[in-house]
């Protein structure tokens, strides 16, 4: 069967924002995996792409704007990339950009800690454009390491600027822009290859001298012979050039294949000895222009890798880590969650007093205080605290860089559910936010196994369950104080270890029926690991949080609440719809160990998994008001005095984790997938795990 | 002699002498660095089935044992550690 998952080829720079305007110069942001364009995008920008410490944060092209000296640009980031022969979307993404997107100019960045696997690229981008500079990045971390890059000299070798950096600290910044202004128009550098091949370049190359096309010819002529059918429809498309079409360029190319074949040579021999004539030189190059000296840093990270990564410990470290975060989480969330939700009752007293003097229509006091403003607070009073703590916290491992080490631990076991180790990545951005971890499955190279991420992604609880479920663990499970938090944070970790087991268990079942197959090759690369800079992660992390759930609480809780209130309390027909559809819900929700209601509220939260507890509230409460929103203690009063037990609790957490994604995730599956068919399937894989769930703790709790 | 990678014991090094995979792993290994002659020391190994991670080029690359077997490497001259991999390079 054929595996549909669309390949974004122009998506990254066709529309219009992402046009050079006039007199803007357009530049390209390219680089291996986790070197630090996005870092130096964001410096140069001022904006906030996000970084970490792990090859393939950024999966799609984003584009920002600077000037200097007076001139304007617009420069691209885009995804990271071992190599021009394009293997995986992001790749494809970051390949026909360079190659058929028009930059004016390529800067290049490169590694220094590991600047000839970098220089790789950097040679390979060089051989279509002369207009490139190169960035030396991490020169600190290097210098740690013992490893000193002399960048004149690269730059006499290379024919192009070289410009040495530390872009997390701002250093070389103003060097790249100084080399930025000056720069001037270089022909290509071709990799030299062995004399056999140039002479079988010969007849295509100079045909292709007669045309008019925007790349050099003995690159395109090069692709040809390899005859990769990806770059070769990429050729057709962009450029026009298909000697399918071409009688004259069909006829050069079977000289050009002849002569290769005088030579003992074929199309897959080729391309290994482009390969590996780029890998020789970036050797070369080193060799002559960095210098390494001893140095006990590099050691370090094999040292704390020999922990982090044992075949025994890995993963009991892993447990241990994620239960440390987040009882951290959970502890330092109480007393923000008290202040919150005492400041929102407060703010609702007052703007119910000025309501009340301005003499408002009861009905507008009714939408826009029970309705919108209720729904809002407790979204925030619930969203807020954890989030802006457990993500900090997240994004400090993110930037030491554990994530990777994460995948290598789990990779035995994806490999056992015929699935990607590097899904254990896009798990943790599900974590986030389960659309961005949908989109997150572009690093994953085989298209079988994307689509088995991208189908379990709502296996991991997001950011907008992970606080309800924190909540309700608290008020029905543990009790407050040290003891309790360290309990909730013990329950927590067992929550999200049943989304990865569940995720390993669907990952096997697709793997055995609709997407069978076998585990397929890949890499995975474990970057050095860096200290993060706390303090700016902390304000940066903690400050995008906040927006983050704010923004959701705006866009999503605000005009649900007012939809809600209406439904509520309009009643037309004299029938008050929510309850009529609990009513109806009812028998079902109670067979699942739930009740009608919160069957309700999963269906209605749709929309956001936020919506859940607070649509839940406003049925239980249809004429009543919820004072303090956020407070433990009256949610809990309120749920109690609605029959809830530990078992509808742990049913509600279970289904909670486990039922269909929400609506946004469910259109970013679609566009990612192509197919109406498996975002179908991405709802219904995990609703059948939660019903599975629930009717289990039902039936052993009636055992009990 | 010539032997897999994946059966390279945990702090040796050998030198790439082939690559028998094809399409697109074969290439992806190339474009990492993985190219005859290419110097790789083996350098810690996951749990059961799991990924070993490699020394390759100042870079550390995770890969399946069943990929692994399909690099070849013969063994390098007095297959050094880590640390004094470091000082070879210096001297």
């Amino acid at each position: 069967m054929r595996f549909h998952f669309r390949v974004h080829g122009n998506a990254g720079f066709s529309d219009q924002s992402t046009t050079a305007r006039e007199g803007e110069t357009l530049l390209a942001l390219a680089g291996n995996p986790n070197v630090g364009k996005s870092t130096l995008f964001n410096r140069l920008t001022g904006l906030h792409q996000h970084t970490g410490n792990w090859p393939g944060k950024t999966v799609d092209s984003a584009c920002g704007r600077f000037s200097h000296a007076g001139r304007r640009y617009l420069l691209m980031d885009t995804p990271g990339a071992y190599s021009l022969a394009a293997r995986s979307d992001e790749e494809v993404l970051t390949r026909d950009f360079l190659c058929f997107g028009a930059p004016e100019a390529v800067i290049v960045v490169c590694d220094a800690t590991c600047a000839e696997r970098s220089l790789i690229l950097a040679l390979q981008i060089l051989e279509i454009t002369g207009n490139v500079i190169i960035c030396m990045n991490l020169c600190d971390e290097a210098e740690k390491k013992g490893i000193f890059p002399n960048t004149d000299r690269l730059s006499a070798k290379l024919g192009v600027p070289v410009v040495p950096m530390s872009a997390a600290r701002g250093r070389g910044v103003d060097a790249f822009l100084h080399a930025v202004d000056n720069l001037t128009p270089g022909p290509p550098r071709p990799i030299s290859l062995p004399a056999a091949v140039e002479t079988a370049c010969a007849p295509l190359v100079s045909l292709l001298e007669s045309r008019e096309i925007p790349l050099p010819p003995r690159w395109i002529t090069l692709r040809l012979l390899e005859g990769d059918a990806d770059t070769l429809a990429a050729l057709q498309k962009q450029l026009g050039v298909s000697p399918e079409e071409d009688a004259a360029l069909a006829s050069a190319l079977q000289l050009s294949r002849e002569i290769l074949h005088i030579h003992d040579l074929d199309a897959a021999r080729l391309s290994d000895l482009c390969a590996a004539s780029a890998a020789a030189e970036a050797e070369a190059l080193c060799r002559e222009c960095v210098r390494k000296s001893p140095s006990r840093a590099a050691l370090r990270d094999r040292r704390i890798d020999r922990v982090l990564t044992h075949p025994v410990w890995g993963i009991p470290v892993m447990l241990a880590l994620l239960a440390l975060v987040l009882w951290l989480t959970i502890s330092g969330a109480n007393y923000p969650s008290a202040l919150l939700s005492r400041g929102f009752s407060w703010l609702g007293t007052l703007l119910r007093d000025v309501f009340a003097s301005l003499h408002a229509p009861p009905w507008l006091t009714g939408a826009l205080l029970d309705g919108v403003y209720t729904t809002v607070a407790w979204v925030v009073a619930v969203m807020l605290p954890p989030m802006a703590i457990f993500f900090p916290l997240f994004t400090i491992l993110e930037d030491l860089g554990y994530l990777p080490r994460m995948a290598f631990n789990l990779d035995g076991s994806f490999k056992r559910s015929s699935a990607c180790g590097k899904q254990a990545l896009t798990m943790c951005m599900g974590l986030g936010c389960n659309a961005a971890g949908v989109v997150g499955c572009r690093i994953i190279d085989s298209p079988r196994e994307k689509l088995i991420a991208a189908l379990t992604n709502s296996f991991m609880p997001c950011n907008g369950r992970f606080p309800t479920i924190i909540s309700l663990i608290a008020l029905f499970f543990t009790g407050s104080g040290l003891l309790g938090s360290a309990l909730s944070a013990l329950l927590l970790t067992l929550v999200i270890l049943l989304g990865v087991v569940s995720t390993l268990l669907a990952s096997k079942l697709l793997s055995k029926t609709l997407l069978r197959g076998v585990p397929s090759s890949f890499t995975l690369e474990l970057p050095p690991y860096r200290k993060p800079q706390i303090l700016r992660v902390l304000v940066r992390s903690i400050l995008d949080r906040t927006l983050f759930v704010l923004g959701r609480a705006v866009t999503v809780a605000a005009p649900a609440g007012l939809l809600l209130w209406l439904i509520g309390n309009l009643r037309p027909g004299g029938v008050d719809l929510l309850q009529a559809l609990a009513a109806i819900l009812d028998a079902p929700g109670r067979f699942l160990g739930m009740d009608g209601v919160i069957l309700l509220a999963f269906i209605l939260g749709l929309p956001a998994n936020e919506l859940v507890l607070p649509i839940m509230l406003m049925c239980y409460l249809s004429q009543g008001q919820l004072t303090e929103p956020g407070a433990l203690a009256s949610l809990g009063t309120v749920l109690r005095a609605n029959g809830w037990t530990g078992v509808t609790s742990a049913c509600f957490i279970l289904f909670s984790l486990l039922h269909w994604p929400c609506a946004t995730t469910l259109l970013t599956i679609r566009k990612e997938t192509g197919s109406w068919r498996y975002t179908a399937l991405a709802a219904a894989l995990p609703t059948a795990f939660g019903l599975i769930a629930c009717l289990l703790v039902r039936f052993l709790s009636m055992l009990l | 002699m010539n032997f897999a990678l994946d059966t390279l014991p945990q702090g040796k090094c050998g030198l790439v002498s082939e690559l028998r995979t094809e399409g697109a792993m074969r290439r992806r290994l190339m474009d990492l660095g993985f190219t005859p002659g290419t110097r790789i020391e083996a350098l810690y190994r996951g749990g059961r089935g799991g990924m070993t991670a490699y020394l390759v080029r100042d870079t550390v690359i995770a890969l399946r044992p069943e990929d692994a077997q399909t690099v070849r490497v013969r063994p390098c001259e007095n297959a050094p550690g880590a640390r004094k991999h470091i000082e070879v390079i210096h001297k």
